[in-house]
C-alpha cells in the first residue's frame, strides 16, 4: 500500500506558495547555517495502538526497508524526495513508568508521554514546558500549536500536551481552524482599506483585552493560594493574545486556506487522511514562517476510512487486540496501521527538510502502549527525528537493561537539556529516582 | 405523552407540602473541614451559551466554536476546567462576533438611548454590566467600561460602536466566564465570616442556585430575591421550588441524568454490518431515555427506585440500565461487554472505588471473540486467575446479569447457539445477594442505601462542580434527616441541598 506523497494534489487544496519567500524588509527566517546550529523547535506526534515489534525493529546495519517493515517509509527516496534513514534515531525500552505507577498506563497512557507523571500530576508537558516556562515560545505569535484529528475531546488517553497545573490542551481538528489559528490572523493584505480594517480591530482588540486583565487582576487578588494557578494559566493566556495583537511579519508568504470541501465532516473517518495531511502541511508552514516553535499532533488510527483494504474495519478492536507475537498474521496486521503512522511522520520530516528546518527541529513520535492487546504501556516505540547530530541518528537504540525498561522521564530530561534547560529530573512520582537522570545511551 | 409536553416538572412536590422541610435548614452548621473548599467554577459551553443568550437576549450558540469541556467524574460542571490560550483566543474571536451582531441588532433593547449619550452610557453599562456579572458592578468596573465605552465611541465615531466594544468585553471578561465564591466584596458587611470559613453573597448565592437547577443564570425572579436579601434557607427553597416548575428545567434533570449514566458524547462505534440502522438508532435511543427521565421527574418526583427500577412508560423495560442507550454505550463494537457494565454500576451507582488493572500493574488482554462461545465461557479467566478474580467476582457478578441484551441492548435468548445465563450476584450492605437477571439486579440496586447515598453524591458533583469526599459525607449525613421517600427521591434532595449549610458556606484554602 502506498499512501505516498502527493504533493501536487495537496498544494492544490492548500495552495500553498513555491517554498519560504520573504516580504519586503522582513526578517530572514532563521535557516540553519551548519549541522551545529542550536535546536530551536520541538514537535511531537502521537501514534496509537502500540507497535509490532517483529515488523518494526530494524536489522543489521540500521536496514528498515525489509519486507512488511513499518519504518520503510523512513527510507523511501521515490516516495518523500530523499532517505529519511540517517535523521532518524529507533529507541526501544521506554517505558511510561510514572503512568504504570500511577494508573495512567493502557489506553491512559498518552498522559505520561510528554509529562513524565500520571493523571493527578501538574507537569507541564514538555513542549508547553519549553515554550512557556523556559520561555522560548515568546518571541513567536504562539507559544505553540496543538492539533489532532477526528477527536476534539480532552479526556484521558486523548491528548499529550498539558499545560503546568495539569490541565488538558484542547486539539485544534479543523484545518480551517488551525489555517485560522496559525495564518488567518496576519492576513496583511496590500490594500490600504484591509490594513486600516485590520489596525482598528488591533485596537479594539488590545482595549476589550486591557479591560479583561484589569477585571482579571481584581479576581485575582481575592483569590485563596489554591485556585492561583488556574488564574495565573487565564493571565498567561491573555498574554499570549496580546503578543497577537502586535505587530507581526510571516517569515514567508502564507498559503491560501484549506479547502473546506475536501473534509466536509471532521469526524468522518474517511476524511481522516486528508484532514491529517492537510494538518502536517499547515504544521509545517507554522514552523517555517516563525509563527510557532512548538507543535504536537494526535493521529487517529486508521478504522473506518476504508484506506487498506487488508485491515478490519475496526483497528482497535480487530487489530490492535488481536496482535500475538505467535501469530504472523496479526503481526503484519498491526505493522500496517504502524506502517501508515510512520508515513506520516516521514512526510512531516520531509516537508520540513524541503523547507530547510529539518536539522534544528527535534521530532519524537511515540505511542501509549508498547504491546497494544496486552495494554502495556512498556516498552514504548519512540521515534527521534531530525535535529541534526544532537542524539547521532541513524541507528536503533535498545535501551533496556536486565533490570528491564527505562522511565520515560529520563528521554524527557535529555530532550529538554538538548533544548537548552538545565535541568536534572522530569515529571512527578512517588518514587524519585523514577524521574531523574538523561538517558545517557542518546548522547 | 403529548400531554405531558408543558406539565409543570414538580406536579407533586407543590402538593405535597413542606412538612420537614425545615429540618434540613435547621441542623447545626457543618464543620468547616467538611465543607466545600471555595474554587472558582468555569461555565461550561451549554452554561455558557445561556448566559450569553440571556445577556444578549438572542439565542445563541458561541459554544460550538469554543474547545469541548473537560469533564470531572462524567460531569461537564468542572472546577478544575482552565482557560488556556487556545480557549482564550477562540473566546475572545466569538465575543466579538456576539458583541457585533447584538449592537447591530438589538441597539435598541440593550442600550437604548433618548437622551445624553454619557447618561445613556452610564445606564447601559450598570445595567448590561450588573446581568454580565450577575452582581451589581463595583465603581472601578463601572469607570473601566465607561471608558471602554468612550473608546470605541472615539475610534469608529459613534455610539453603537462603544456598545459593541463594551458588549465584547463583557462576554470575555472572567466575571462572567466564572461562577465566583469569594463571598461579600470587601465593601460589604461580612455575616458570620469566621477566617476558616466564608458565606457566599447573596448574588453568588442566586447564581449557583439557577446553574445548578436550570443550567443557566438568575432569572427575574431570582435576581430580585437577592436584591432584597431574601436567599435564606427558607427563601433558597421557595426559589428552588419555583424553578423546578419552569418547563425548561426538566433539560437539566435530563442532562443530569445523561452525564450520570455516561451517555453524552460521542455516539459509541458500532460493527454497521451486524447493526445496520446503527447510526439513527443512537439518537432514538437518547430520545427515549430522556423522555423517560421526564416521566420519572414529573409523574414519580424523580424518585431514584423509579429510575432505576420502574417502567414509567410501560416500555416493558425495568429501569434505566435496561434502556439502549446504557446498554449500547457500555458494549463493544460487536458484543457485550460485562467489564464496562459491571464497573458502571460499582463506581457510578454504588461510588466504590475500584482500581483499574494498570493501578495494580495487571496488563489486559481482551479475550477472543469466538463464535462458538458465550460471553461468559470467554471471560473465564477473570475466575480462573487469581489476580482477576479478587475484583471480577465483584464486577462480572454484576455484568454477566445484562446478557440477555446485546451490544446495542436489544434482548436476546441464545448467544453462540446456546442458551443465555444471566445469573449474578451483587454484594450490598455485606451481604452478597444471588441474582437471576438485570431486572432482579435493578431492583436491589433500586433499595439499597448505599445506592440512594451514592445518587446523592452525584448530585453534589453534578451541582458543584468537584467531588470532596468529606462534604459528600456531610451531605449524605444531612439527607438522613429526611424521609426515607424524600432521601429517595432526586427532587427532594436537590431542594434539600438548597436549603442545606453545604449550599453556601465555603472553606477557604
Amino acid at each position: 500500500m502506498d499512501l505516498g506523497f502527493p504533493r501536487r494534489g495537496l498544494l492544490s487544496v492548500l495552495g500553498a506558495g513555491a517554498g519560504v519567500l520573504l516580504l519586503p524588509g522582513s526578517p530572514r527566517p532563521a535557516r540553519a547555517e551548519s549541522a551545529l546550529a542550536a535546536l530551536s523547535r520541538f514537535v511531537a506526534v502521537y501514534m496509537p495502538h502500540g507497535v509490532a515489534r517483529e515488523l518494526w525493529r530494524p536489522r543489521a546495519d540500521f536496514v528498515i526497508d525489509y519486507p512488511e517493515a513499518s519504518l520503510a517509509p523512513f527510507d523511501e527516496p521515490a516516495v518523500y524526495g530523499r532517505s529519511l534513514r540517517e535523521q532518524l534515531l529507533v529507541i526501544e525500552g521506554l517505558d511510561l513508568t510514572t503512568g504504570i505507577q500511577g494508573g495512567s498506563a493502557g489506553h491512559d497512557g498518552s498522559r505520561v508521554l510528554l509529562t513524565g507523571s500520571a493523571g493527578d500530576g501538574k507537569t507541564a508537558s514538555l513542549d508547553q514546558f519549553l515554550a512557556i516556562e523556559r520561555d522560548l515560545g515568546a518571541s513567536t505569535p504562539l507559544a505553540s500549536l496543538v492539533l489532532g484529528v477526528g477527536d476534539a475531546s480532552t479526556a484521558l488517553g486523548h491528548c499529550i500536551s498539558y499545560a503546568a497545573g495539569g490541565s488538558a490542551l484542547p486539539k485544534l481538528i479543523d484545518p480551517s481552524q488551525t489555517f485560522h489559528e496559525v495564518f488567518g490572523k496576519w492576513q496583511l493584505g496590500a490594500d490600504p482599506a484591509a490594513r486600516a480594517e485590520a489596525e482598528r480591530a488591533r485596537r479594539r482588540g488590545q482595549s476589550v483585552l486591557d479591560a479583561i486583565t484589569a477585571d482579571l487582576s481584581a479576581l485575582s487578588s481575592r483569590l485563596g493560594e489554591s485556585e492561583r494557578p488556574k488564574l495565573e494559566q487565564h493571565a498567561a493566556a491573555l498574554r499570549e493574545l496580546e503578543k497577537r495583537l502586535g505587530a507581526f511579519e510571516l517569515a514567508c508568504t502564507p498559503p491560501l486556506a484549506p479547502d473546506a470541501a475536501a473534509f466536509p465532516r471532521l469526524d468522518g473517518a474517511v476524511y481522516f487522511d486528508t484532514i491529517t495531511d492537510l494538518q502536517i502541511e499547515l504544521l509545517a508552514q507554522a514552523l517555517a514562517c516563525g509563527v510557532t516553535r512548538f507543535a504536537t499532533l494526535f493521529l487517529a488510527d486508521l478504522s473506518h476510512t476504508g484506506l487498506d483494504p487488508l485491515l478490519p474495519s475496526d483497528v482497535h478492536e480487530g487489530v490492535a487486540h488481536r496482535y500475538s507475537e505467535s501469530r504472523p498474521e496479526s503481526v503484519a496486521l498491526l505493522a500496517r496501521q504502524n506502517r501508515y503512522c510512520h508515513a506520516k511522520v516521514a512526510r512531516l520530516g520531509a516537508r520540513l527538510h524541503e523547507l530547510g528546518l529539518l536539522d534544528e527541529t527535534l521530532v519524537l513520535a511515540s505511542s501509549d502502549m508498547g504491546d497494544p492487546a496486552r495494554h502495556s504501556s512498556r516498552s514504548v516505540p519512540t521515534l527521534l527525528l531530525g535535529g541534526g547530530a544532537t542524539f547521532r541518528p541513524g541507528r536503533y537504540l535498545d535501551v533496556r537493561s536486565a533490570d528491564g525498561g527505562v522511565p520515560n522521564n529520563r528521554l524527557l530530561v535529555s530532550l529538554a537539556r538538548a533544548f537548552g534547560a538545565d535541568i536534572d529530573a522530569y515529571g512527578e512520582s512517588p518514587d524519585a529516582r523514577v524521574l531523574g537522570g538523561e538517558l545517557s545511551l542518546l548522547t | 405523552m403529548s400531554g405531558m409536553r408543558r406539565a409543570p416538572l414538580a406536579l407533586l412536590l407543590s402538593l405535597a407540602g413542606c412538612a420537614d422541610a425545615g429540618e434540613v435548614a435547621s441542623s447545626p452548621p457543618i464543620e468547616p473541614s467538611r465543607l466545600l473548599p471555595a474554587r472558582l467554577r468555569r461555565l461550561t459551553a451549554a452554561e455558557y451559551d445561556r448566559a450569553a443568550s440571556d445577556l444578549l437576549s438572542m439565542e445563541v450558540q458561541p459554544s460550538i466554536e469554543l474547545p469541548p469541556d473537560t469533564t470531572l467524574l462524567g460531569f461537564s460542571a468542572n472546577a478544575d476546567g482552565a482557560v488556556d490560550a487556545l480557549f482564550a483566543s477562540k473566546l475572545a474571536d466569538v465575543a466579538q462576533r456576539l458583541a457585533r451582531e447584538a449592537a447591530l441588532s438589538r441597539l435598541n433593547e440593550l442600550a437604548p438611548c433618548a437622551g445624553e449619550m454619557s447618561e445613556c452610557a452610564a445606564s447601559f453599562v450598570e445595567a448590561l454590566g450588573r446581568r454580565a456579572f450577575r452582581r451589581p458592578l463595583d465603581a472601578d468596573e463601572r469607570a473601566r467600561y465607561l471608558d471602554l465605552f468612550e473608546a470605541g465611541r472615539a475610534e469608529e465615531g459613534d455610539y453603537r460602536s462603544g456598545v459593541e466594544w463594551v458588549l465584547g468585553a463583557l462576554l470575555a471578561s472572567p466575571f462572567f466566564l466564572y461562577l465566583t465564591e469569594l463571598g461579600p466584596s470587601p465593601g460589604e458587611v461580612a455575616r458570620a465570616a469566621s477566617g476558616e470559613t466564608l458565606e457566599l453573597s447573596p448574588h453568588e448565592v442566586a447564581s449557583q442556585l439557577a446553574f445548578a437547577l436550570t443550567g443557566g443564570p438568575p432569572d427575574a425572579a431570582l435576581r430580585e430575591a437577592a436584591e432584597r436579601g431574601e436567599l435564606g434557607a427558607a427563601g433558597r427553597r421557595r426559589q428552588a421550588s419555583r424553578l423546578l416548575t419552569l418547563y425548561e428545567t426538566r433539560f437539566q434533570f435530563r442532562r443530569f441524568v445523561a452525564e450520570w449514566f455516561g451517555l453524552e458524547g460521542e455516539p459509541p462505534v458500532k460493527d454497521v454490518e451486524l447493526f445496520p440502522g446503527w447510526a439513527s438508532a443512537w439518537s432514538a435511543m437518547r430520545e427515549e431515555t430522556a423522555q423517560w427521565v421526564d416521566a420519572v421527574m414529573i409523574q414519580e418526583n424523580g424518585s431514584f427506585r423509579g429510575l432505576l427500577a420502574g417502567d414509567v412508560t410501560n416500555a416493558g423495560r425495568v429501569g434505566i440500565l435496561q434502556h439502549g442507550s446504557f446498554l449500547s454505550r457500555f458494549a463493544h463494537v460487536t458484543d457485550t461487554a460485562p467489564v464496562l457494565r459491571g464497573v458502571f454500576v460499582l463506581r457510578r451507582l454504588l461510588c466504590r472505588t475500584l482500581p483499574s488493572p494498570a493501578e495494580l500493574d495487571i496488563e489486559v488482554t481482551f479475550p477472543e471473540l469466538d463464535a462458538d462461545r458465550t460471553t461468559r465461557a470467554r471471560y473465564a479467566a477473570h475466575s480462573s486467575d487469581p489476580r482477576c478474580a479478587a475484583c471480577h467476582e465483584s464486577i462480572d457478578g454484576i455484568g454477566f446479569s445484562f446478557e440477555s441484551f446485546d451490544a446495542i441492548g436489544r434482548a436476546r435468548t441464545s448467544e453462540a447457539g446456546q442458551a443465555i445465563d444471566t445469573s449474578g450476584s451483587v454484594e450490598l450492605e455485606g451481604t452478597r445477594i444471588e441474582l437471576r437477571d438485570s431486572a432482579e439486579l435493578a431492583r436491589a440496586l433500586a433499595e439499597a442505601p448505599e445506592a440512594e447515598r451514592c445518587m446523592q453524591r452525584q448530585l453534589l458533583r453534578f451541582a458543584t462542580g468537584r467531588s470532596e469526599p468529606a462534604a459528600e459525607q456531610a451531605f449524605t449525613e444531612l439527607m438522613t434527616q429526611l424521609s426515607r421517600e424524600r432521601q429517595a427521591s432526586i427532587l427532594e434532595v436537590t431542594l434539600a441541598l438548597t436549603e442545606s449549610d453545604l449550599f453556601v458556606r465555603r472553606r477557604r484554602e
